[in-house]
């Protein structure tokens, strides 16, 4: 009994703990924001939501909706594209796995092994930086556009496709690697013959996961004015045309589930 | 090789025909990086990059504002999973149309991004880290309902008959059987959102909403770039300090 009166004095303490510090980093946050709770901004909330609501579904409008969300998936594929190019030679090149020396002496080569940490602690630090920040970056450099918004995508993914694509290479089948090094096949051939057709499925279905990503984060980009669907939503609660918003959110939603299910139909077929 | 049949012939077909259908429709200029004037300006922004500021005024500000970005993350997180949670029990054998309601607001919510949440929750709540909260709890929300109802079909309830039987209710059964089997994945799929939510919570400050992103912004427009440097070295610091973290607690002590 005693210890049961312990335990539930336990919980007790922690959750009443979790909800004094919860408390207490909301009020922290709270004065930090101009956030108020009054009837006064009840009542404009009420407002803002009726003025969404007759949408607007003029012929012209949509039109443009349609090619500005067109665009969007361009940028998403052309993005995912150039990374791909970049991501597999480089997650061949740093995978331990097909390693010449690893393989045959048991251990790397100081330069190789050097190379290879320089390499991933670079990916690690693309990997951590947020697409959004790239972008701006890159927009200073190039001007506004499609253009930068493409090179900072691209940039970003190319650590995240390289990261995962050398996980896949490592935990493949090491017997036919040793075999066909031990024939003298080169690096681009053990790939093709070997790993390619054992975990080709699982290339396929993360780069299609990475598209569907890649759509999202193009319509954020839209935000710094970089094209899209995104820039056309920003503009649009900007000038505060409510009822035109409310239907780009409508497309942006019908978007995202007909590129999820492109992607599904995709990935069955290629299987 | 790989074998390739008719329907591998179709895919990549259409893959190739996407590709050069938007290459068609977006004007990407590849040979922009080697103008001249675009690599002084590369080179320049590098240079400008090179000395960070490191006065300490503007490293306690800057520590506020990273503090700021990780509670955004931490409690939309928790509230998020809290109400998912809460909408789980709730659907948990319900009828189908209220499922498939519940599935749609959902997937509403989810595939509409944190940011364009937070550029209309701006204009509602006001400035400031609140409104960050709720537009990446909103999100996430969507999110991570998906993820949790997929896990609950994917379990077996074949021994749910029994509790039934002899007259156990949906909540002791759910508490008894089901949750058991998919509380460790639960957290699983939190963690990794909470991961996501920290680099969104970096840059919601663009447009307002709070977070490290405000004062990454404000120093960005006056081109005060020393100060942006630091700023982008914090969040890289920050964000792979979560990542690992998370990594680690999903590794270890959720599935040993």
């Amino acid at each position: 009994m005693n210890e049961i009166v312990k335990n539930l004095f336990k919980k007790f303490f922690i959750l009443i703990s979790l909800l004094v510090t919860l408390i207490i980093s909301i009020d922290f946050l709270i004065s930090r924001s101009t956030f108020e709770f009054n009837k006064l901004s009840l009542s404009s909330f009420f407002l803002f939501f009726n003025d969404f609501f007759p949408m607007e579904t003029s012929l012209d409008f949509i039109k443009d909706v349609l090619k500005n969300s067109w665009i969007t998936i361009s940028i998403a594929t052309l993005s995912v594209f150039i990374a791909l190019i970049f991501a597999f030679p480089l997650s061949i090149l740093i995978s331990k796995n097909i390693s010449f020396s690893f393989n045959f002496q048991n251990k790397m080569t100081s330069f190789s092994f050097l190379s290879r940490l320089f390499s991933r602690f670079n990916l690690v630090i693309l990997r951590s930086l947020p697409e959004l920040i790239v972008a701006i970056f890159f927009i200073r450099i190039f001007g506004l556009g499609e253009t930068s918004a493409i090179f900072a995508i691209s940039i970003c993914y190319i650590a995240f496709f390289t990261k995962v694509f050398t996980e896949i290479i490592e935990s493949s089948n090491k017997k036919f690697i040793v075999n066909l090094m031990n024939n003298g096949s080169n690096k681009l051939k053990i790939f093709l013959y070997s790993i390619l057709p054992e975990c080709g499925d699982k290339f396929i279905a993360y780069i299609f996961f990475r598209w569907e990503c890649a759509i999202r984060t193009s319509v954020i980009l839209g935000i710094v004015g970089a094209g899209g669907i995104g820039q056309q939503l920003d503009l649009a609660i900007k000038m505060s045309d409510l009822n035109e918003a409310s239907t780009i959110l409508f497309f942006l939603f019908l978007l995202i589930i007909f590129t999820e299910f492109v992607s599904k139909l995709l990935i069955k077929i290629m299987r | 090789m790989i074998e390739l049949n008719l329907k591998k012939y179709i895919g990549f077909s259409i893959i190739i025909l996407l590709i050069i259908l938007s290459l068609l429709s977006v004007d990407l200029k590849i040979y922009e990086i080697f103008e001249l004037q675009n690599l002084l300006n590369i080179l320049n922004f590098l240079n400008e990059f090179l000395n960070p500021n490191l006065s300490i005024l503007f490293l306690k500000k800057l520590l506020f504002s990273l503090f700021e970005t990780l509670l955004i993350s931490f409690i939309s997180t928790f509230c998020a999973f809290l109400l998912t949670f809460f909408i789980l029990i709730i659907c948990y054998e319900c009828s189908n149309k209220f499922l498939i309601a519940i599935k749609l607001i959902l997937s509403f919510l989810r595939s509409i991004p944190e940011l364009i949440w937070a550029l209309i929750l701006v204009i509602l709540l006001g400035l400031g880290p609140i409104t960050g909260i709720f537009a990446l709890f909103i999100h996430t929300t969507g999110v991570l309902g998906k993820l949790f109802l997929d896990t609950v079909e994917n379990t077996s309830t074949t021994e749910n008959f029994v509790f039934r039987i002899s007259g156990a209710n949906k909540i002791k059964i759910f508490f008894s059987q089901t949750f058991y089997k998919i509380f460790p994945n639960l957290l699983n799929f939190t963690f990794y959102r909470w991961e996501n939510n920290i680099r969104a919570a970096s840059i919601l400050g663009f447009i307002g909403a709070g977070g490290v992103g405000q004062l990454l912004y404000y120093h960005m427009s006056l081109f005060n770039y020393n100060e942006v440097s630091t700023i982008t070295i914090s969040i890289i610091l920050i964000i792979f300090l979560v990542d690992s973290l998370s990594a680690f607690i999903r590794n270890k002590l959720i599935f040993n």
